[in-house]
């Protein structure tokens, strides 16, 4: 549980996002929940930039928002993903597969050595 | 209207920012409170967690992009409220303002009208203006000094 979080680099957050949103809409509260979850508690959400980062991507037509009633019968603004914001997540996700590929093939050249 | 249509809308999303983020401290609370944590330690730790509301919101309002036209309403504001206090100063600023523009559209008028329009005939860019030249004497326009005869030679000779 006392495990040090690490923090998010740089720019993942968007994409976290987006993929969280994916999967239904979501509202802002339960989108920092999911994060910490799938993370197990791994990555430190700044909440404090998770709004701003929702803002932005609804602005940018990724993300688009009503306001709906919760289980609790409050109302709270949930986020869906656009089309725009799918294809937008697709290549992001790709591209940041391929970066891990590639920065795991860097930090396993030690054990196969240059061959 | 559309000033004050935006100026509504403006308003409008502030109330809706506050909402958000309203329901998002609520909920992390009952969460804090449903995990057994003291209500008011709850409060603390969930607004340490979501950071300071206002800057939070600033930032969201930077996302939005809406920042410039809050602090372009803001401006427009500061400048009317600093004209009328200061008439003497205002009527001088719209005074210069007001000749300035006079004395640009006069110029452009009379350039517009005298060099940039063509002239109201046909092929107004072939008229020529003849000269004739003796030794006594230089003149302009219909010289008698110019002979029907020269005046008549081939056009093609005229075309600049």
């Amino acid at each position: 549980m006392t495990a040090p979080k690490s923090d998010l680099p740089q720019g993942t957050l968007d994409l976290l996002i987006l993929k969280v949103v994916a999967l239904g809409s979501i509202h802002g509260y339960a989108i920092a929940q999911r994060l910490e979850q799938v993370s197990r508690g791994v990555v430190r959400v700044p909440e404090g930039s998770l709004y701003p980062a929702l803002h932005r991507l609804e602005n940018r037509g990724l993300l688009a928002a009503d306001w709906k009633e919760t289980e609790t019968g409050r109302e709270a603004k949930f986020y869906r993903l656009t089309g725009k914001g799918r294809k937008q997540l697709e290549t992001e996700a790709a591209s940041w597969q391929r970066l891990i590929d590639a920065v795991a093939l860097i930090l396993g050249m030690a054990d196969g050595g240059a061959r | 209207m559309n000033w004050w249509q935006r100026l509504w809308r403006r308003n409008k999303m502030e109330e809706q920012l506050e909402k958000e983020l309203r329901f998002h401290l609520d909920e992390h609370v009952n969460q804090l409170i449903a995990e057994g944590h003291a209500p008011d330690l709850a409060q603390r730790s969930a607004r340490l967690a979501l950071g300071g509301p206002e800057q939070v919101k600033e930032k969201c309002r930077d996302a939005r992009g809406t920042r410039w036209l809050e602090d372009l309403l803001q401006d427009f504001r500061y400048a009317l409220r600093t004209l009328r206090r200061r008439p003497g100063f205002a009527a001088v600023a719209i005074l210069t303002l007001a000749l300035g523009s006079a004395a640009t559209t006069v110029m452009f008028t009379v350039i517009n009208g005298v060099l940039l329009k063509p002239l109201a005939y046909p092929e107004a860019d072939r008229l020529v203006t003849l000269h004739g030249k003796t030794e006594s004497m230089v003149s302009s326009g219909a010289s008698p000094t110019l002979s029907f005869r020269t005046i008549k030679a081939p056009a093609a000779l005229w075309d600049p």
